[in-house]
Order: structure tokens, then sequence, then C-alpha cells
């Protein structure tokens, strides 16, 4: 009867097995085809210059004559390492990366912990800390100019707190690249305000109860309590504040207006993506900026995985 | 408990089905209604080319470096060269500035988007675009459109000739020359303009000395940079002669007077170019030219200063003559269109346009409307002649843009960084840049 049994089930048991591999089948089919569109503009806009890139490194390239390109091996990988401008890019774009990040992180961490107790106009806090993010590169720059222009509000200020020269600051090599840091943080600290805001607004009130009971201040309970249960946050923000300020640019452009020449004044924010845009764009040495911009992708991937080692994301 | 199951599955499966159906049906909807859109442009290609074949309607594209002085007068010849001219259509690209057109060039000849059209500032860069096919020789085309080059300066048409080849058709003359603050001049107690380069450089100290403010601007890049190299006697010679001791003492003429803080670059006080500072009343002296007539006119009106040829060491002075030009890049759809537009923007009305509208600041190319400009622009006057009977060349080495991006960074590192010094960096641009 059993056996009968199993036998009266076991067809349905097959046929509806059978069907479930069309269903699964159909469904591969439709999601493949929904995420046709994506995965092609994906492809299109960042698989394969990222291909094509790799492929200009190992080429020597005329733009004007752009379709003709001759293969030169690892030519211009040895030329960067022997390339005192490469080293000046790379060793500018280090200490700008070192300051930046811990500055940013450590800036929009303490700001999203003081808005969190701020209980009228938290909004209007977020939205006025998020709206330098949302201003244009050009604009923001260009109004940092006026103010660090010599005898400028903020140059003034400078010049008197910290004993500063009263000069330009984005005219002065000693002054340059401090100016960048300066202009820098201002635009991205909104951001990643917002990104901590989220984060301390996950932690249980509970916690900072408890740690109040037991005697524990606010910075106290900021140390132990709200670092802690942020880390993945603090993960996020010193990877994206990395991979962002490895790759500045803009502001550098902005200060080299009017003629200057691009990295001015004197080298000062010739950061490593201002290098291989000058190689690439204005000297025309289009696979020898590539080689550059493979070496930024590879500091990238790498300065990615010793963050997540050096900083686990729990 | 298994006939349960079984039954159960029935509905869910219905469930599922329906579902997916739905999921089928609107995955066929967005399929369908995306590839409508994708092919909708394709299909409506040929009709509008068809609707538009018969009019021979052609759109060109025209790349200038704009500025406030500049764009009303592409504005009005390009609105009446429109109206003119029918089927013809003009589509500006505006460079911010002359700088960014040429460094924005190169990219844009290997994207293919580089304009039909282009305005050269200066015939410097042109030997290069030409050895790379990057534009067009105009010989023949010039030839079935009859353009009439006879009507301007011999001297200007060979600057845009290579190797017997036209390539820029000429639309202004243009010239360097010095500038003086004479307001900044007369406060340093100094009533007399220098006649030497010397003088130059004493009058600068004084004016540093006595007012605080700078005596000499300078915006570091190639085109100024060489005034002060032919000042003192030296010249590129096309790359032959970049090592010389004329071109050190020019250059070192210009470093003693930064480490002596009587120079400054114009971003140091906050002016963006050298006229900017010497308007601001933060520069008395600078390398200008007759773009600095429209310029004070409209941005320092309270001003007082002067405009004359460039002193030298040897206490004569000069000019650099060189001039604009249209020139059709490789890239054209219709040259031959593109040079009927040119014949109608270089034509006797806007030549005589470029005479007249003195905010543009540059003096016409036909002969016959210098005179025009001259009367119309009297800060000009005092340097036609030294335009016309001693303008000198900027004759710039081949690779000009590296050459420059070299000089300019190597000048900024002994003057703001005090690193280098004038003839090893001569001696290096010499032999990477240099030719024989």
């Amino acid at each position: 009867m059993r056996h009968l049994r199993h036998l009266a089930l076991g067809a349905p048991r097959a046929e509806g097995r059978r069907s479930l591999a069309v269903q699964a089948k159909r469904d591969w089919g439709a999601a493949y085809v929904l995420l046709a569109p994506a995965a092609g503009l994906l492809g299109l806009w960042f698989i394969y210059p990222i291909v094509d890139t790799v492929v200009l490194s190992f080429q020597r390239v005329n733009l004007f004559q752009f379709s003709q390109r001759t293969y030169v091996g690892f030519s211009n990988f040895h030329q960067l390492l022997d390339d005192p401008a490469f080293h000046h890019s790379l060793f500018i774009t280090l200490v700008f990366v070192v300051v930046v990040v811990p500055a940013q992180t450590a800036a929009a961490l303490a700001l999203a912990a003081v808005l969190q107790g701020v209980q009228v106009g938290r909004t209007f806090f977020r939205t006025t800390f998020f709206l330098p993010y949302m201003t244009s590169t050009v604009a923001v720059t260009t109004v940092f100019m006026k103010l660090f222009v010599i005898g400028g509000p903020l140059a003034a200020v400078a010049s008197a707190v910290f004993g500063v020269a009263n000069a330009t600051w984005y005219a002065q090599p000693n002054l340059a690249l401090a100016f960048l840091v300066i202009v820098y943080v201002y635009m991205y600290i909104g951001l990643y305000v917002v990104v901590f805001l989220g984060g301390i607004e996950n932690v249980p009130v509970e916690l900072h109860e408890a740690a109040k009971v037991d005697g524990a201040g606010v910075v106290q309970r900021f140390r132990f309590v709200t670092v802690p249960s942020v880390r993945p946050y603090i993960f996020f923000v010193v990877v994206a504040g990395f991979i962002q300020a490895v790759q500045v640019f803009d502001q550098a452009y902005v200060i080299a207006s009017n003629g200057a020449i691009l990295g001015s004044p004197a080298g000062a924010t010739a950061t490593l993506v201002i290098f291989l845009y000058q190689q690439a764009f204005r000297l025309n040495n289009l696979g020898y900026g590539s080689a550059a911009a493979v070496v930024l992708l590879l500091i990238v991937f790498a300065g990615t995985v010793l963050t997540r080692r050096l900083l686990p994301e729990r | 408990m298994g006939s349960l199951s079984s039954e159960g599955a029935g509905p869910t499966q219905s469930v599922r089905g329906t579902r997916h159906s739905s999921l089928r049906r609107r995955a066929m909807a967005i399929f369908s209604a995306t590839a409508v859109a994708s092919a909708l442009p394709v299909v409506a290609l040929p009709a509008q080319s068809a609707g538009a074949a018969p009019q021979q309607a052609v759109t060109i594209t025209l790349g200038y470096a704009g500025g406030t002085n500049i764009n009303p007068y592409y504005n009005h010849v390009i609105a009446a060269a429109e109206k003119a001219l029918p089927g013809i259509r003009v589509k500006p690209v505006v460079y911010a500035t002359y700088d960014d057109q040429l460094n924005e060039m190169p990219a844009q000849v290997a994207a293919g988007t580089i304009p039909d059209i282009i305005v050269w500032d200066n015939s410097a860069p042109v030997g290069q675009y030409a050895k790379q096919g990057a534009i067009l020789g105009l010989n023949a085309l010039v030839a079935a459109q009859h353009v009439d080059l006879t009507a301007d300066p011999p001297a200007l048409v060979r600057a845009w000739t290579i190797d017997g080849k036209l390539y820029g058709v000429p639309l202004y003359l243009q010239n360097s020359a010095f500038v003086y603050n004479l307001d900044m001049l007369k406060a340093a107690g100094i009533t007399k303009l220098p006649s030497s380069m010397q003088q130059v450089g004493a009058d600068a100290l004084a004016v540093y000395h006595k007012t605080g403010k700078a005596g000499l601007t300078i915006l570091d890049n190639l085109f100024h940079l060489t005034q002060y190299v032919l000042a003192f006697g030296g010249g590129w010679g096309f790359g032959r002669t970049i090592y010389s001791k004329a071109n050190v003492a020019g250059l070192q003429f210009l470093v003693n007077l930064f480490q002596q803080h009587a120079a400054v670059l114009p971003n140091q006080v906050g002016a963006s170019w050298d006229g900017v500072a010497v308007a601001d009343n933060q520069a008395a002296m600078s390398d200008g030219g007759p773009w600095y007539i429209g310029f004070m006119a409209s941005s320092a009106t309270k001003v007082n200063y002067a405009l004359t040829p460039i002193p030298t060491s040897s206490g004569q002075k000069f000019v650099v003559t060189y001039g604009g030009a249209y020139s059709i890049t490789a890239h054209s759809h219709d040259p031959a269109a593109d040079m009927r537009l040119i014949k109608y923007l270089t034509n006797a009305a806007s030549e005589q346009y470029v005479a007249t509208d003195t905010s543009f600041g540059f003096v016409p190319a036909m002969s016959r409307y210098i005179n025009l400009y001259r009367q119309k622009t009297p800060k000009y006057a005092n340097i036609t002649n030294a335009v016309l009977a001693s303008g000198r060349t900027l004759d710039y080495p081949p690779s000009t843009i590296q050459f420059g991006n070299a000089l300019v960074s190597g000048f900024e590192n002994i003057v703001l960084r005090h690193s280098g010094t004038v003839p090893a960096l001569l001696s290096t641009l010499q032999k990477t840049y240099g030719s024989r």
C-alpha cells in the first residue's frame, strides 16, 4: 500500500520538480533580460575603459593618430620608475591622502556626534553640511581662492592666528597643498557627516543609558559606545575617503586655471591624477598617462585591501 | 500528507505561474518599449536626412577662445554670416581661454569632436597640427572660393604657409607690447617711461621700494616669457637657440626681479592675468598687447596707462607680430562649405568690423583697415609702425606645448622654490627639445 502510495505520489512530485526547474530557468532568463541593459552600460562605461586603459599602458599612442598604436611592452612603466615628476606626484598624493583621510574622518565623526545631540534644527544643519558636496567644485574652489588671496579674510585670519605669511595660498608652493586640503575637506566632510549620522542614529539608546548609569561622561560615551558601534561606517568612510582622495583632481585643476600649467605653483599641487591627465591630454603621451592610471588603479586596490586588514569592518 | 503536499503545490504553483506570467509580460513590455525607443532614432534619422537633403543645410562648428571682449565680435559676425549664407548654420564652440583651446584640441582630434573650423591666435602650434594631418591645406579651397589673400600683408599670409601650403586664412593682426600703469609709476616718482629693459628693472625696483607694490608682473607662460628673451636679443630659433647667452640673460633678468620682490606672478596678487594686476594697481608694468585697450576701457576706466613697443637691452624697441587665422580641421564634413563661411568671416565687412569694434582688441588683417583701426584706437597708434616695420616672430621649438610646459615649470621652480638655475634649465631644454 505504502509502495503503491509512493508510486502514486512519485509521478506528480517528479513532474513538480521538472516544472520548478523549468520555472527556475525562466526566472533566470527574465533576470538576464532585465539585467542586460545595466550590465551592458556597466561594461561600456566602466569595464571597457579599464581594459582599454590597461591595453593603452603597453602602447605608444599619438592623440593625433589615435588608431595607430605601437606596442612597447613595459617601457611606459619602466619610464615611470625613472621619472622624477611621477615620483613627485606620488609624494604629493601620499601627503594629501595621509592628511585628508584621517582629518575628514575624525572631523565628520565628531560633527555627526555633535549633530546627533542637537534637538532643534538638526535637518537644517545636516543640509548645511551636505551643501558643499553638492555644489560645483569650480564654484567652491573659486570662492576659497578669493578667501585665501593675499589680504583676503581667511588668509588674514590664518596669518594672525597661526603666524602664516599673509600671502595668496594657492600661489605659494609651501601653502598651495594646504589650500587644496582645506578646500577638499570642506567639500567632502558633509557627505561623511551624513553617513556617520545614519550610523549613530542606529546605536541603541539603551547602550548610552547603561553607560550613563555606569557614570560615563559625554566623551567616554562617545569613545566607548558611539565609536565601536559605528565601526562599519568608519571603515566605509576611510575606504571611500581614501579612494576619492587619491584621485583628487578638480580642485587642483581649478587652481591651475588662467593659463598656469597644471600642478602650479611649481608642482605643489601636482597630484597623481594631475600628472596622468597632463601626460595623456596635454603632452600627448596617452600610453604613458595610461600607465600612470594603471599604477593609480593598483594603489587604490592595494589601499583598500590594506585598510580592510588594518581596520576590520566588524 | 503527500497528497496534501501535492495538492498544496497546485495553488502555489498557480500563483507563481500567474506571477511569472505577469513578470514575463512586464519584462516583455519593458523590453519592447526599450527596443521601440532605441529603434525610433534609427527610423527617424533617414526621414530627417531625407527632409534636410533638398535644403543642403549644413551646420558648421566654429571653435575659438572666447572672452568678455571677444564673444560680442563673434556673435555679431556669425549672425551676419548665417544671414548672408542661406543653408549654413554656425555652432560656436567657445573655449574659456586660448590655453584651454590648445589643451583641449588634441583630445578632440582623437575623439573626433574637434570643430570643423578653428581660430588660431597665433601660428605657433600650426606646424604640429599640419604635420600630423589634423588640419587641411587650404590652397585649393581658397582658389575654388576665390578668397582674396592679396588684401592682407604678404608677411601675414606667409606666417600661415608651411612648405608652400596655406593652413590658415588671416583674420587679424596681433602683436605684443609693453604696458605701464602711469599712476603707479607716478606714485613711485617715475615720470619718464623706461627706454631700455635695464631701466624697466630699475623702475620696477623703485616702484617696489617706494610703494610696496610690484614693479612688474608676468603671466608665467611661454608667450610672455618669450617677450623677455627677445628683449635681450635672444629667441628660440625653432629649437636651435634655446640655450643661448641672450636667452639666459632674459630669464635671469626676471629671476632677479622676483628675488628682489619687484616682480610677481599675477596670481600671487590674486589676479587671474597680468591685465587684472595692472588694472587693480597691483603691478606697475607688464608685457601685454592691444588686448589691453579693450580691457582697460571696460574694466579700469580711471587707471592711466600707456602702451608702447617693448624696450630691449640695447635701447631699441620691438614687438612680436603675429596674427589670428581660420583653419579647417581634417575632421570637417564639408570643407567647401567651411571655406564659404571663412570667406565671409574674413571679407571686407567683417574686417571693417574688426577695426571698428575696438573692444575686440585686435587689428584687422586687411591692410586697408589697419589705418582705420589706428584712427579709432589712438592708444594703438604709437605701436603701429613697430608692428608693421620691425615685428619679430615667436619661433617656438617644434614640440611647442611640451617645451612650454617644461620651461614654465622650471621657471616656477627657480622663482618660487629657489630651486635650479636659468642656465641649467635652458641647457636641459636644449637637450630635450632643441633641434639642429
